[in-house]
């Protein structure tokens, strides 16, 4: 390899010290936040009965992972949030090839799809609770219901930006419906298909945490209302650091899936 | 010789809410196997709907088409390679289409892309393909279908004026060594003359045939036909290129 120069290597030099300050601060703050509440909570400023504090979260969390709850918590919640991530995710695909192959119900369709969107799904989950019953149905169409419709939107205008000319090409070469969809229309919205993947996976997460508040005897979201209805803060502030953790953790899943596909 | 392609009073109109456009008006001609054929117009008097209508993508509304050859290939404008695909895999996509991938049917395409100057590109894709050599591997996804004819829809128009010419003399090069009948539209009148047997001039919207007006250059007379850019430079060419011109401006 040729030599770095002086004036390259004080550039590379400088790159890195970026990198690591990044590194840096970001830990700074965490470490910080965590500090600063166990201190107010010590020094008397806040009351750990309903701030609940660091180090009674971890005396918790020390206690469910004794007897294996809490992982059966995490695992109910990610569990259903992956199942309706998939069923949207193959749902809103599918109905975006009908629509698009199918003009007229595409028009037909469109306010009600329009109105869906922008309905407040969490409206719905009582209604879900008495039509489908207090189990992980009513868990995974109430997120089904947070992502589809928008997804399915999405992914229909993506649909309808393919270049004609491309669509043509495929034609003059022969080929039929189905050729435009798996030759031209899928592969050009692979990246389109994984920013929608990106908002989905958050948006079950909310979907099945909302279900789970009044449909569940399990998971996180059971969880927070159990803690908050016995006074047990420590169990509330515990589950929503988990679900800042796990969703930070699904979203990496999906860059993954960027990298590979994108 | 029997046509390979003939036209009789075809006519077109685009319909939308605000009214008919009537595009093609009584266009009669017919082209014989071998020949190639280029037809230049005024912009946008209808020269892609013609193209449209032989290839099946349009139904002809009046008049008739009638095609003697069970392949057509047709390029478009822009090369339209996808950028998820290898050079390779766009060049046997017409094949893959038509479910006609034999292991010689790819090995022929394998031997073009050589041929071409583009066989140490199989496995790259488009994005490092410089613009002529993308359009030579769209005349080759044409071509792979081996069609007996060759619609060309303006295939030089994307390209800046350098690689334009370089590639109009590959492709109409190719066509020749692969003695194919080929039908070009273009609005570039030198690049109608150097590359065709025959010009046919359209008039302004509704297009008809104005004229057609056969390409003679004395050193052709042995039968042996000069390159796209050495007809550039022949005699002949600023004659034909005059008469065209006034052609097309008379009509105006």
């Amino acid at each position: 390899m040729d030599k770095i120069s002086a004036a390259q290597q004080k550039y590379l030099d400088g790159e890195t010290r970026h990198k690591r300050n990044i590194r840096i601060g970001r830990w700074l703050i965490l470490i910080a936040l965590l500090l600063l509440w166990e201190g107010a909570v010590r020094f008397g400023w806040l009351n750990d009965f309903i701030f609940s504090s660091p180090v009674r979260m971890a005396k918790a969390f020390g206690k469910m992972a004794a007897d294996g709850s809490i992982f059966m918590h995490i695992g109910v919640t990610l569990g259903e949030t992956l199942i309706s991530f998939l069923l949207v995710t193959v749902l809103s695909l599918l109905a975006a090839i009908l629509l698009w192959r199918c003009k007229l119900a595409a028009e037909v369709l469109e306010p009600y799809l329009v109105m869906l969107n922008s309905l407040p799904k969490s409206a719905l989950a009582p209604v879900l609770i008495v039509w489908l019953g207090n189990n992980i149905k009513t868990i995974i169409v109430a997120a089904i219901s947070i992502a589809v419709f928008g997804s399915i939107i999405t992914l229909l205008t993506g649909f309808r930006e393919v270049d004609e000319d491309k669509i043509k090409l495929i034609r003059s070469l022969g080929g039929d419906n189905k050729d435009v969809m798996t030759k031209v229309m899928i592969p050009s919205s692979v990246p389109l298909l994984i920013s929608t993947m990106k908002v989905n996976i958050g948006l079950c997460l909310v979907g099945v945490i909302i279900g789970e508040f009044l449909a569940a005897n399990a998971g996180l979201g059971y969880l927070i209302i159990y803690g908050s209805q016995v006074f047990k803060l420590d169990y509330v502030m515990l589950s929503i650091v988990i679900l800042c953790v796990g969703s930070a953790f699904l979203y990496k899943l999906i860059n993954l899936i960027e990298k590979k596909f994108g | 010789m029997e046509p390979i392609l003939e036209l009789r009073e075809v006519g077109y109109s685009y319909h939308s809410l605000n009214g008919e456009t009537k595009t093609l008006e009584n266009v009669s001609f017919s082209i014989q196997p071998g020949e190639f054929t280029a037809i230049v117009g005024p912009s946008g008097c209808g020269k892609s709907t013609l193209l449209s209508l032989i290839c099946g993508l349009l139904t002809v509304e009046e008049g008739e088409i009638l095609i003697n050859s069970s392949h057509i290939g047709y390029m478009l404008q822009r090369d339209h390679l996808l950028e998820w695909r290898s050079v390779y895999r766009n060049a046997i996509l017409g094949l893959e289409l038509q479910h006609a991938l034999t292991p010689s049917a790819g090995a022929h395409v394998q031997e073009m892309l050589k041929t071409y100057g583009l066989g140490d590109f199989q496995q790259a894709y488009p994005s490092s393909l410089s613009g002529g050599m993308r359009q030579r591997v769209a005349l080759i996804r044409t071509l792979a279908l081996e069609p007996e004819l060759l619609l060309l829809d303006e295939p030089f128009s994307a390209l800046d004026y350098q690689t334009r010419l370089e590639v109009s003399d590959d492709i109409g090069t190719i066509i020749q060594q692969e003695k194919k009948t080929a039908l070009l539209v273009t609005h570039d009148l030198s690049e109608a003359i150097s590359l065709g047997d025959r010009v046919i001039v359209l008039s302004h919207r509704p297009a008809t045939v104005q004229t057609i007006l056969p390409i003679h250059f004395e050193e052709e007379a042995g039968g042996k036909r000069l390159s796209p850019l050495s007809r550039r430079n022949a005699m002949e060419f600023p004659g034909y290129f005059n008469q065209i011109w006034k052609e097309i401006r008379g009509n105006g």
